[in-house]
């Protein structure tokens, strides 16, 4: 499941790009994945797949491969979404290695910031600045959401990391964050 | 001791906090540790052979039920995620494959065996895993057969255990929620 740099191909033509979704339980990185899912229904390749519990959180992954064609090159990205509760600390860790980009999954409530923190440390801890990241806050559509700048400052985000507003239910925003994502990859990857 | 075991069986409902790190230890210590370690103990009767460093009854979703006294792994609830997230990927293999019904999943290393094994359906969405750590030299087979016998045993404690039958039933967010004070009572005790 894993995805390694090395089957990057240049001279070939095969780009191969693993993005991770990190965040807090409930913050909708599964909702985000089937939200791409359905932007971009013909290029998915493979099966994807959900390995989730009864309540249907994420117990190890949620996964989702596509492909698209920029001649002379042929991308296929990688989504990986990891789990959200502390309990499974463990597992999300295992999931996000190797990966070319993180997109950090905010629940924009503002109840839930407390849980946005914890997670970001968390993920701050885990990639050592290594790993490009960007930003959602998610759940835009709800009336007890914070802006995307107030969550900024919350968390403390350094300029140089993007944020963005968008509601992964209602699919806005989705395909702005993602179009910025993959390009943070795909140049991470070139560097 | 005893004081800690009784908090150990009714550890939803105690008030008393105090000594949380060694409680976590007892929390999964109850009446289902009993059967765990007369299999255990029958396993060291009948072969003896290379070292069971302890069993861990999780249900499906990751949540730790009950483990063997003599457990030695770290953080039995990250060591159950991990169980029980290996059968998640298992099942997705067996759709993936066309297989029927997950029955056991085996992951060996140099010196290691981590071994699945379902015991029983709770629900139609939920089953109850049986996790086995062991060195390279254990004989799984042995443990796997002898547990058919304690099957119905293992489902007669938990109807009537009514901590546990809680543990099942309990939301994430619950689940969450007992993690987070137990975790906020070993700091405030390290303090």
């Amino acid at each position: 499941m894993e995805q390694d740099k090395t089957q990057t191909n240049f001279n070939e033509g095969l780009i191969q790009v693993k993005i991770v979704f990190w965040g807090p339980a409930s913050s909708g990185k599964t909702t985000n994945l089937r939200a791409i899912a359905k932007l971009f229904p013909q290029n998915i390749t493979g099966q994807p797949y959900e390995v989730s519990t009864s309540e249907e959180r994420t117990i190890w992954e949620d996964y989702l491969a596509f492909q698209l064609e920029f001649p002379p090159y042929s991308f296929i990205f990688h989504i990986h979404t990891t789990t959200g509760q502390k309990r499974f600390l463990a597992t999300r860790e295992q999931v996000a290695k190797n990966a070319d980009v993180v997109l950090f999954i905010a629940d924009s409530q503002e109840h839930r910031l407390k849980d946005n923190i914890r997670s970001y440390e968390e993920l701050i801890a885990f990639t050592e600045n290594k790993i490009p990241i960007v930003v959602e806050a998610n759940k835009q559509d709800l009336p007890n959401s914070v802006t995307p700048e107030k969550l900024r400052q919350d968390l403390g985000l350094p300029s140089s990391i993007p944020i963005y507003g968008a509601s992964a239910v209602k699919c806005k925003g989705v395909y702005k964050v993602f179009r910025d994502m993959i390009r943070l990859a795909i140049r991470n990857q070139t560097r | 001791m005893d004081k800690l075991q009784s908090n150990g069986e009714d550890w939803f409902n105690t008030q008393e906090r105090e000594e949380e790190d060694k409680l976590r230890h007892f929390y999964l210590t109850n009446k289902l540790s009993d059967t765990l370690d007369s299999l255990l103990e029958a396993y060291k009767r009948m072969l003896g052979k290379g070292d069971i460093e302890g069993l861990l009854l999780v249900d499906s979703d990751g949540k730790a039920l009950a483990k063997s006294r003599s457990f030695r792994i770290k953080n039995a609830w990250n060591a159950g995620a991990l169980g029980a997230a290996l059968a998640g990927v298992a099942r997705q293999v067996e759709k993936h494959l066309g297989a029927d019904e997950f029955q056991n999943a085996m992951v060996m290393y140099k010196s290691k065996q981590l071994y699945v094994c379902k015991i029983s359906d709770i629900n139609e969405d939920k089953s109850l895993l049986l996790l086995i750590f062991a060195n390279e030299r254990a004989n799984i087979g042995f443990i796997r057969a002898k547990m058919t016998q304690y099957v119905k045993r293992i489902e007669e404690d938990i109807k009537n255990n009514e901590n546990i039958r809680k543990t099942i039933e309990i939301s994430e967010e619950q689940i969450e929620d007992v993690l987070n004070r137990l975790d906020a009572a070993v700091i405030r005790e390290k303090d």
